[in-house]
C-alpha cells in the first residue's frame, strides 16, 4: 500500500531512497515505534521538506538518513550505495544549535573544517563570507553566549554550510526564531539551495513554511511516526514572501490541513 | 523603611580587615584570660617566633610545597591518563574505575604509615600520599567531564566524520576541562594534606615535621607559625588553580563574570 505514494516521483535513478523503512526504539517502559513503514525517493537537488506534528519520527528518519542512527526495517541508499554511517559531502543542522562554547563563531563554523583536515585558509574565506551573508560579519570573534537565539541558529547553519555539503539535513532549524527573522531565513535558505544545487530535506512544522520552500512535502503523522501523503507543490522558482497571499498558497494550506484533521492530528479542534 | 546608611567597608569587610580583626581579638583575649602559653600562645610570641628563624621555617615550608606539588602534579597527569582509559574501555572501567571507587570509600590517611614502611621516611612516602589521597577526586571528575556530553553534540561531531582523536581532542577534551578544574581544586588540598600526614608519621623535614617537633618540646608558638605557615600555603596553591582556571577557561559559565 506504500508504493502507490511514490507516483509523483520521476526520473529513474533516485538519488536518496529510503524504502520500508521503520524504527524501534528499545526503552524500559517498552519498545516505541517511532516510525513505521516509511518510503520515498529523492531527486538530486530536489528540496523535501517532513511536516508533522512532533513524535511522528521526523527526526528521527533524518538521522538515519545521516548515518546517525540505524534502521530496524527496510533500507536507506545514497547514490545507490546503502547507508553506513555519516555520508561525505552532508551537512546537518540540529533542533538545538550545539555550539561548542570554547569556541568563537568564526572557530565554532571552521569545526567541520578541522575535523575533515580540508584546505584551512580557502574554507576560512568561505566562512566569513557565509557568516556575512547571514549578517554576522561584526560577531566573528564573539563567543556563542553572547549570541540571541536566533544568532545562535545562523551561526549553525553556516557551520553546516561551510564545507559546500551536497546534502543538508535540516532539523527545524528555524523553530525556536520570531517570525521575521524565520522569513528572512527562508529565503536566505531558498537563494543557497538554487544557487548550490544541493539536496535538502528539511524537517518543520510550520505548514507555511513547508510549503514556501518545498518541492515535496512529505505529510507525517504521530503514534505510530508515519507518512500519510507527499505533495508536490508546483510554484515557480524563485519565491517571494507574496506568494503566501496567492490563492494556490492558500489551497496547499486547506489540503495539508484537511490530511491533518482526517488523520486525528487536530484532536482537540473537533471537541 | 529606608535602610540605615552602613558604610559598604562595614557592609562587606574585606578579608584583610576581617583577618587582622580577628588577630587583635586573638591579642587581647590572651592579655585578659591569659592561657598558659603553651596551651593557646598570643599572636606577638607566634610573631616573634617566626621572626627568630625564618630560613628554617621557609626550608621546611619549600620541601612540604615540592612534594605536595609533585604528588598532585602525578595525580592530575596518571589520573586523567586513567580517565580516558576508563572512558574509551569497558574493561578499564569495569575493572579498574570498580576498584578505585571501592578504595575511594576507605579513609586513605590510614595507609601512611605502611607507605613509611615501604618507602622508607624520605620524600617518596610523602609524595606517594599526597599522589594517593588526590587521585580519586582527579578520576572521578575527569571520567564525569569526559562523559558527559550532549547527545546532539555527539551526533554533530559525528555527521562531520571527524576521528575519534579528533572529536576527543576538539570536542571531547575542552569539554571535560571545567570538571577537570573542579577536580583539581579539590585535590590540591588534598595533596597538602596527604603530605603532611607523611610527615606526621615519620620525616626530617616538612612543616608537618616542625609541628611535631615542635610539639614534642611543648613550644606552642612554634606550632602555631607552621599551621598559620600551612594556611597561607594552601590558600596560594588554591588560588594559583584558579588563576590558571580563568586563563584555561575563561569561555565557561563559571568563569564569565570574573572575564567580562
Ligand atoms: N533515543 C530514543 N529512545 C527512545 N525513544 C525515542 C528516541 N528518540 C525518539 N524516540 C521516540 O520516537 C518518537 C519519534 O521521535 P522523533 O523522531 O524525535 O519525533 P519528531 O522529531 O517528529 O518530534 C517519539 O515518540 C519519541 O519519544
Ligand atoms: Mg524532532
Amino acid at each position: 500500500m506504500t508504493m502507490d505514494r511514490n507516483e509523483v516521483v520521476s526520473g529513474e535513478n533516485p538519488h536518496i531512497r529510503i524504502q520500508g523503512v521503520s524504527k524501534i526504539y528499545a526503552s524500559p517502559r517498552g519498545d516505541v515505534l517511532a516510525l513505521t513503514d516509511a518510503t520515498l525517493d529523492i531527486q538530486k537537488g530536489e528540496f523535501v521538506s517532513l511536516l508533522g506534528p512532533s513524535g511522528c519520527g521526523k527526526s528521527t528518519l533524518l538521522k538515519m538518513v545521516g548515518g546517525l542512527d540505524s534502521v530496524t526495517t527496510g533500507a536507506i541508499s545514497l547514490a545507490g550505495a546503502p547507508i553506513d554511517g555519516p555520508p561525505v559531502g552532508l551537512g546537518m543542522v540540529f533542533q538545538k544549535d550545539v555550539l561548542l562554547d570554547w569556541r568563537t563563531v568564526l572557530q565554532n563554523v571552521m569545526l567541520p573544517v578541522e575535523l575533515q583536515n580540508l584546505d584551512h585558509a580557502e574554507h576560512l574565506d568561505r566562512a566569513t563570507t557565509l557568516l556575512k551573508l547571514f549578517g554576522l560579519g561584526d560577531f566573528l570573534d564573539k563567543h556563542p553566549w553572547e549570541l540571541s537565539g536566533g544568532m545562535r541558529q545562523r551561526v549553525a547553519i553556516c557551520r553546516a554550510l561551510v564545507t559546500d555539503p551536497s546534502l543538508l539535513l535540516m532539523d527545524e532549524p528555524f523553530g525556536a526564531l520570531d517570525a521575521l527573522t524565520r522569513d528572512e531565513l527562508n529565503l536566505e535558505l531558498q537563494d543557497i539551495w538554487m544557487r548550490s544545487g544541493k539536496t535538502i530535506i528539511f524537517v518543520t512544522h510550520s505548514i507555511s513554511e513547508a510549503i514556501m520552500l518545498s518541492d515535496r512535502i512529505c505529510v507525517m503523522a504521530a503514534r505510530p511516526g508515519r507518512f500519510i501523503e507527499i505533495i508536490k507543490i508546483d510554484f515557480p522558482r524563485p519565491r517571494t514572501l507574496a506568494v503566501r497571499e496567492t490563492p494556490e498558497f492558500a489551497d496547499y494550506t486547506r489540503r495539508v490541513r484537511q490530511i491533518f484533521e482526517s488523520n486525528g492530528v487536530f484532536q482537540h479542534e473537533k471537541a | 523603611m529606608r535602610k540605615l546608611d552602613v558604610p559598604s567597608w562595614l557592609r562587606e569587610p574585606p578579608s584583610w580587615l576581617v583577618l587582622t580583626s580577628l588577630l587583635v581579638l586573638w591579642q587581647v583575649a590572651t592579655w585578659v584570660f591569659k592561657p598558659a602559653p603553651f596551651l593557646l600562645p598570643d599572636p606577638i610570641s607566634v610573631g616573634r617566633a617566626l621572626i627568630a628563624n625564618p630560613t628554617m621555617y621557609l626550608v621546611n615550608a619549600y620541601y612540604t610545597t615540592a612534594n605536595t606539588l609533585i604528588g598532585f602534579g602525578l595525580s592530575v597527569i596518571i589520573g586523567f591518563g586513567l580517565a580516558l582509559g576508563i572512558v574509551y574501555s569497558r574493561f578499564l572501567e569495569s575493572t579498574v574505575y570498580t576498584t578505585l571507587v571501592a578504595i575511594n570509600s576507605m579513609p586513605k590517611v590510614a595507609l601512611a604509615p605502611l607507605f613509611v614502611v615501604w618507602m622508607g621516611t624520605g620524600n617518596t612516602s610523602k609524595i606517594a600520599m599526597a599522589f594517593l589521597i588526590a587521585i580519586f577526586a582527579i578520576v572521578i571528575d575527569a571520567v564525569l567531564g569526559l562523559r558527559t556530553l550532549d547527545t546532539e553534540i555527539v551526533d554533530l561531531g559525528r555527521s562531520m566524520r571527524g576521528s575519534p582523536l579528533k572529536l576527543l581532542w576538539k570536542i571531547r577534551l575542552p569539554n571535560a576541562l571545567p570538571s577537570l578544574f573542579a577536580g583539581m581544586k579539590v585535590a590540591i588540598g588534598l595533596s597538602l594534606v596527604g603530605v603532611l600526614v607523611g610527615e606526621f608519621v615519620s620525616a626530617q623535614h616538612g612543616l608537618g615535621y616542625v609541628i611535631m617537633a615542635a610539639q614534642g618540646a611543648f613550644d606552642t608558638p612554634r606550632v602555631f607559625v607552621a599551621i598559620l605557615l600551612l594556611s597561607v600555603l594552601g590558600t596560594l596553591l588554591f588560588k594559583s588553580l584558579e588563576f590558571i582556571e580563568r586563563r584555561v577557561i575563561p569561555w565557561h559559565v563559571s568563569q564569565r563574570a570574573v572575564s567580562h
